[in-house]
């Protein structure tokens, strides 16, 4: 997978965009660029912030050269990382998405002269909650640390959600239309990667007059609209049954709607043709004359339907492979890189949450095998401080 | 199990044992104890060192609180009880080592098998990546207060617990 992201921040640099348009309410341009590794350590020291503990040992007595230090230097910087790194140990508090926009290398500059110097630059975009810069230095650092060969350029887009609301909105919403609605099923919920939107995508079910679908539709997006405002983004997946009607529709002539499976065709069928007189009368210069003709029909033999001869060049046919290869492929990576969230639900629309990771496992087993100290230890306490 | 206290509420309450308010003290043991002693007790592989450890951080605490205005207190009391850790691992072999007596750190309520799997994969973890895990899982601590106490690289942090938990993972057998 890491091969493929590289593949595709290498297009990206090309493209210089890998995401949608960017949101209305962008505000400022923070450009970080990385430190050295004696920089980083002043960055993330703060001991004004903890304080000393006078009389005891700072120093690790571990021998760390005993591991391998990690070498990140041939990482490629991916919003996927970033999110993966979130999900498993928390957002910050004010970070609503991250998304990586792109990547390009320096190039010469006419105006100043100055040679490009192999730098590569990621663009991010990120989701900040009020204005919060110690988010988005939090953001600067861990960039900075993980991806430190590369320079990194923040854009800062306001939000009202943090991530962690944008999850409960998207759970209350999938909860609230299923049980809004009974005709309407949810097909997926999903946080959009580089928007503070969530996305919830539904199809009606038990209707099938397409009129009627579009009104249920409609109607339950005012009702989401009204109870959830603008954050939350319903669609529709199109979809045929094997038994939808299909109409013709000939109303402008004047002739109903009709089921194409009711139409005489055993001879004697007429149309209705329109005639539409433009010139203008004396007595009424606004509006021309319609006049209706009626006009019989041929009736004729259709051909027989025969199957089409098989191709003779195999070459279509691994075109044809190919590409479904590839479309199929690029789905997979897309739908990984807009992190969609499965969703479980219960028949009276609970939502359940998917299995747990490997990793939370791991940390939910460390968590609860904490070790308790005995009930005398305060009361030694107490007596040390001569309580 | 107590709620984790929050920086804020635990500024309050040191304040409060500042004056000499014994409840607030105690409110704090008794939300603090079992963090502590597990990060004590994982560190130094011996419960007695931990208990000692656990007592000497609140006999400290009560006499010499910290400055209420500090802005991590949570960070502060565990650098302390890391300290302490790292000074007892240095003045004592360990008197009573995991491998040997394991019930000793295994909790009454709960399950004694998983609990003693638990240990014996954290055991074989390097110093520094147990430390890592047990701070940021049992003390709560976020990866960049650990990075301050450990006087670490962020980046290194992160990757000593990714590659902590990696290894737990397979020692655990979870798939």
């Amino acid at each position: 997978m890491k091969n493929i992201f590289a593949l595709m921040i290498a297009a990206a640099m090309l493209s210089a965009s890998v995401c949608a348009a960017p949101a209305e309410n962008e505000e400022a341009v923070v450009t970080f660029v990385s430190t050295s590794a004696e920089d980083e350590q002043e960055d993330i020291v703060y001991d004004e912030d903890i304080g000393h503990e006078e009389g005891s040992e700072s120093e690790d007595p571990v021998d760390d050269e005993r591991y391998d230090e990690p070498a990140d230097n041939a990482v490629y910087p991916t919003s996927d990382d970033i999110e993966k790194y979130f999900d498993e140990n928390g957002w910050p508090e004010n970070v609503s998405f991250i998304c990586s926009t792109g990547a390009a290398m320096s190039a010469f500059d006419p105006a100043t002269q100055d040679k490009p110097d192999d730098t590569v630059t990621y663009f991010w975009d990120l989701g900040v909650v009020g204005s919060d810069n110690g988010a988005v230095a939090q953001i600067q650092n861990m960039l900075d640390l993980m991806y430190s060969s590369y320079r990194h350029e923040i854009t800062v887009v306001n939000c009202t959600l943090n991530h962690e609301e944008r999850f409960d909105l998207m759970n209350q919403v999938t909860s609230y239309i299923q049980k809004a609605e009974p005709n309407i099923i949810v097909e997926e919920s999903f946080l959009i990667k580089n928007a503070e939107e969530i996305q919830v995508i539904v199809s009606v079910a038990g209707v099938d007059d397409a009129d009627e679908q579009t009104v249920i539709l409609n109607d339950l997006k005012k009702r989401v609209s009204s109870e959830y405002g603008d954050l939350v983004l319903i669609e529709t997946e199109q979809y045929t049954a094997d038994d939808v009607t299909i109409y013709g529709g000939v109303s402008e002539t004047g002739v109903p709607e009709t089921e194409i499976a009711e139409l005489d065709r055993g001879g004697g069928e007429y149309g209705v043709a329109t005639n539409y007189d433009g010139t203008e009368s004396a007595d009424d210069k606004a509006e021309g004359a319609v006049t209706e003709v009626t006009v019989p029909l041929t009736v004729g033999v259709a051909e027989a339907i025969t199957a089409p001869e098989a191709p003779q060049n195999n070459i279509v046919l691994w075109v044809c492979v190919t590409g479904a290869l590839a479309a199929a492929l690029a789905a997979a990576v897309i739908i990984y890189r807009k992190k969609h969230v499965p969703v479980y639900s219960t028949e009276n629309g609970e939502i359940t949450d998917p299995a747990p990771s490997a990793k939370k496992q791991v940390e939910n087993a460390v968590k609860n095998s904490e070790i308790t100290p005995d009930d005398d230890v305060f009361e030694k306490i107490t007596r040390k401080i001569g309580k | 199990m107590p709620d984790k206290m929050t920086d804020e509420i635990l500024r309050e309450k040191l304040a409060a044992i500042q004056s000499g308010d014994m409840k607030a003290f105690e409110e704090v043991y008794q939300s603090l104890k079992t963090p502590i002693m597990t990060v004590a007790a994982r560190m130094t592989g011996d419960r007695q060192a931990a208990e000692d450890i656990l007592q000497e951080v609140f006999v400290r605490l009560y006499k010499n609180p910290p400055d209420p205005k500090l802005s991590k207190p949570r960070a502060y009391i565990f650098r302390m009880a890391r300290n302490l850790a790292i000074d007892s691992i240095r003045s004592s072999e360990p008197s009573v080592n995991i491998d040997e007596c394991e019930d000793v750190l295994v909790h009454k309520d709960a399950d004694s098998a998983e609990k003693l799997d638990i240990e014996a994969a954290l055991s074989a973890l390097p110093d520094a990546e147990r430390q890592t895990v047990v701070l940021h899982i049992n003390g709560g601590l976020k990866f960049r207060e650990i990075a301050q106490i450990t006087a670490a690289p962020l980046g290194t942090v992160l990757w000593r617990y990714n590659r902590a938990v990696g290894r737990l993972r397979a020692l655990l057998e979870i798939k």
